[in-house]
């Protein structure tokens, strides 16, 4: 069994986006995951950065422009070949 | 262990839903007279500077010959239909091509140039694509090398403020506020869809274009740097740059749409500071 040393809310909050990202080296994620697990207050940004994340997605675009679109992108493909 | 991860969130999307073969009255708004510096550079470099993005023995190129070919006993048989099999596998993804475009670019002109061009590109290396791979995600980086082409040079400069800053610890303190003001779970509990278009738009092309290919792509921060040709650590600081000013942009949205309750008063009438995030100094 590995024993990972604590690290503080400062240092962990520092490498937060590191760790949502997966990016970090498996022991620095442990230790971060070790403190998550154990202060609610750097528990409670993780959750708020990871829902901040979750509503980062495409823009909404109308049916009407894709089938626009659509018939222009044909009609360029038929040009070439299509 | 890997399981926090956005970069699995992005590998996890849904495949794009948009039925193929939907027709409607031709576009009256042609884009010609209209057409931006952007698309413009798009029309003018684009198409013959393509080239081939995998080897030809990709596994589809058995079927992407338009010629009939011989079967073993020398007759010659009838052609795979290339451009069915195109259409099926390529058209249907357009809608998620769209909004894709339009994350990079910010203006739905260039958004339809750059689309017109990821799909010219993907018909002309359509032999090296793979058909057991996600057409979505091929198509994607199609559209952002496009998109990089043109833009490549703005996004490689390096002001020495992102060089040197990390915003890790400002977003901490931004939290704070939030929960304050009674936002601190506003993104888990109202659809901001809208709100994030809008903040999107108004990032640096340098900084948005980060967050489409991490946050989107699910690229790692060192397949970033390789793509746009600079260091990590510029990557790394941009994208936390990005994603805190997205924050801020929502949570004053949020904040101007009424989800706020008002700040804690403490007795003598001064915001209350709820510092559960006491450890941090």
């Amino acid at each position: 069994m590995t024993i990972t040393a604590p690290i503080d809310c400062h240092s962990a909050m520092e490498q937060l986006w590191d760790y949502l990202d997966d990016e970090l080296p498996p022991d620095r994620t442990e230790q971060i995951h070790a403190h998550l697990s154990t202060c609610t207050g750097c528990e409670s940004h993780r959750q708020f950065c990871r829902a901040f994340l979750a509503q980062i997605d495409l823009p909404v675009v109308s049916a009407t422009h894709v089938a626009e679109l659509r018939d222009k992108v044909r009609a360029t493909l038929q040009r070439h070949g299509l | 262990m890997r399981t926090t991860g956005a970069r699995t969130r992005a590998a996890g999307r849904s495949p794009c839903m948009v039925r193929c073969g939907a027709e409607s009255a031709p576009n009256p708004r042609s884009s010609e007279g209209r057409r931006s510096e952007f698309g413009r550079e798009l029309v003018d470099g684009n198409l013959s500077s393509f080239t081939m993005m995998r080897p030809a023995n990709s596994p589809n190129n058995a079927n992407s010959s338009a010629a009939p070919a011989p079967d073993q006993s020398g007759d010659v048989t009838t052609p795979v239909p290339v451009n069915a099999a195109f259409e099926s596998a390529m058209m249907s993804c357009l809608e998620a091509v769209m909004r894709y475009a339009r994350m990079l670019t910010r203006d739905f002109s260039d958004a339809d140039d750059l689309v017109q061009e990821t799909y010219l590109r993907a018909f002309r290396g359509w032999t090296t694509f793979d058909m057991a791979s996600d057409p979505r995600r091929w198509l994607f980086a199609i559209c952002r090398h496009a998109f990089l082409r043109i833009r490549h040079r703005e996004l490689r400069m390096v002001s020495v403020d992102e060089e040197l800053e990390l915003n890790a610890l400002a977003a901490v303190t931004m939290h704070m506020r939030t929960v304050d003001e009674g936002l601190g779970r506003v993104f888990d509990r109202v659809d901001l869809g809208p709100a994030v278009a809008r903040a999107l738009a108004r990032l640096s092309d340098a900084h948005r274009v980060i967050v489409v290919m991490v946050d989107v792509d699910g690229l790692g921060y060192a397949e970033a740097a390789t793509e746009l040709s600079l260091p990590i650590g510029t990557v790394r600081s941009r994208l936390f740059r990005a994603r805190r000013l997205l924050q801020q942009d929502l949570v004053e949205y949020a904040r101007d749409a009424g989800y706020a309750r008002s700040p804690l008063q403490t007795h003598d009438g001064k915001a209350a500071a709820q510092t559960n995030l006491g450890g941090l100094s």
